[in-house]
């Protein structure tokens, strides 16, 4: 199973509701609300899709399932694009 | 024909800059860089060039690392000094450091600098010249520099510092922004520009016979204040307090600031964010918001 790990080579500055990842290499930067947020906290340790999925489904009971998943899925897809997040594989 | 000048422009920490530029804009640079200090004179190599092109009269080429491909060609005198601007603040940058320049309006209210960062048509530059009107010392209606206030032997806290540049205010003036306003305006005002049946569209507002504060004048920032002006509803007033984060973000959006690496811009102006209260400002009437503005904002 792939698992989802941060970018070592960004650089991170966190604020009280929101986190700036800068890619160095392309000096973009990457402003990442309170559930792109989340998710780069929870992947201080790397974890795979299906188990970050439980963990939002987890953490945000009132919240449509089909919501949750549909977010997390299109958000994960955005951040491994852009270079934030890595697969297990690279 | 050319008539080619050195001159000198004020950077911090007695420094100067040098500028090779033409006789034809000395009047426009006066003008409009009115509490920038300028010299003429000066035989070091220039730090930015200005050239007539040609024979022709109305354009000029500028050259300096800042620019787009390191050179711009504009129409005329004016919109050459218009476009020094730019490189002038780079090379105060440079030589600087840890001072990011910030499209935004100031205006020091007390001992601290409100610094309201925004957009064109934000309001901001209206607010600015409100509060001059009210008593506070102007500071800037489009772009001021920002830093950690260790520049210029300030005691370490955010700071902004002044550029001088000269306000410009768009005619006719909103009704809505009061009557005080208005004669304000037009006691300290020239004209710039008319269209073509004559009527005033620009004018630029005298920074020192309004109390503006000249280059390099440093000051503490106590609140950045982010406007929104809302058309057609006058009494709309809302000022809440911002998210750091999203204070941040405006920041960031506002920064120009070519040559500051990437991470320690978000690193400067986070820190900026954290360090002072940060407010949201929506207003129908600059009158009123200025009105706010000159009480103290809260916690």
């Amino acid at each position: 199973m792939a698992l989802l790990r941060r970018n070592p080579d960004m650089t991170v500055t966190t604020l009280e509701d929101g986190t700036f990842v800068v890619d160095p290499s392309t000096q973009a930067i990457f402003y990442l609300d309170t559930l792109a947020g989340g998710v780069w906290t929870a992947l201080a340790e790397p974890m795979s899709a299906a188990d970050l999925e439980a963990l939002l489904l987890d953490a945000f009971p009132d919240r449509p399932r089909d919501t949750i998943i549909a977010d997390l899925t299109a958000l994960l897809r955005s951040m491994t694009e852009r270079g934030l997040l890595l697969t297990s594989s690279d | 024909m050319s008539a080619r000048r050195a001159y000198r422009f004020a950077a911090l920490d007695d420094a100067w800059i040098r500028v090779d530029s033409d006789a034809a804009l000395e009047p426009f640079q006066r003008r409009f860089l009115a509490l920038w200090p300028m010299v003429e004179g000066g035989d070091a190599p220039a730090d930015i060039v200005v050239e007539a092109i040609g024979d022709d009269i109305d354009a000029y080429l500028l050259r300096h690392p800042a620019l787009p491909d390191g050179a711009l060609r504009v129409s005329s005198a004016e919109e050459a000094v218009n476009q020094i601007v730019p490189p002038l603040v780079a090379e105060v940058i440079e030589r600087a450091a840890r001072l990011v320049s910030l499209h935004a309006a100031a205006a020091r209210v007390g001992d601290g600098l409100i610094v309201l960062p925004g957009d064109s048509m934000s309001g901001k530059s209206t607010l600015s010249l409100q509060l001059a009107l009210r008593g506070a010392r102007f500071v800037g209606d489009d772009r001021l520099l920002v830093g950690d206030g260790t520049t210029r032997g300030g005691d370490g806290g955010p700071a902004g510092v002044a550029l001088g540049l000269t306000p410009r205010v768009r005619l006719p003036i909103h009704p809505a922004a009061g009557a005080d306003y208005i004669a304000f305006i037009e006691r300290h005002m020239a004209v710039e520009h008319r269209d073509d049946d004559g009527v005033a569209t620009i004018a630029t507002v005298d920074p020192a016979s309004i109390g503006g504060a000249p280059f390099g004048e440093l000051a503490p920032i106590s609140a950045i204040v982010v406007p929104r002006r809302v058309e057609g509803d006058e009494a709309a007033l809302d000022l809440r307090p911002l998210a750091r984060g999203q204070a941040a973000l405006v920041l960031l959006r506002q920064a120009a600031t070519p040559a500051v690496d990437a991470a320690e811009l978000v690193g400067m102006m986070s820190a900026l964010a954290a360090g002072v209260p940060c407010w949201s400002l929506t207003f129908g009437s600059s009158a009123r918001a200025a009105d706010r503005l000159m009480r103290p904002l809260g916690g």
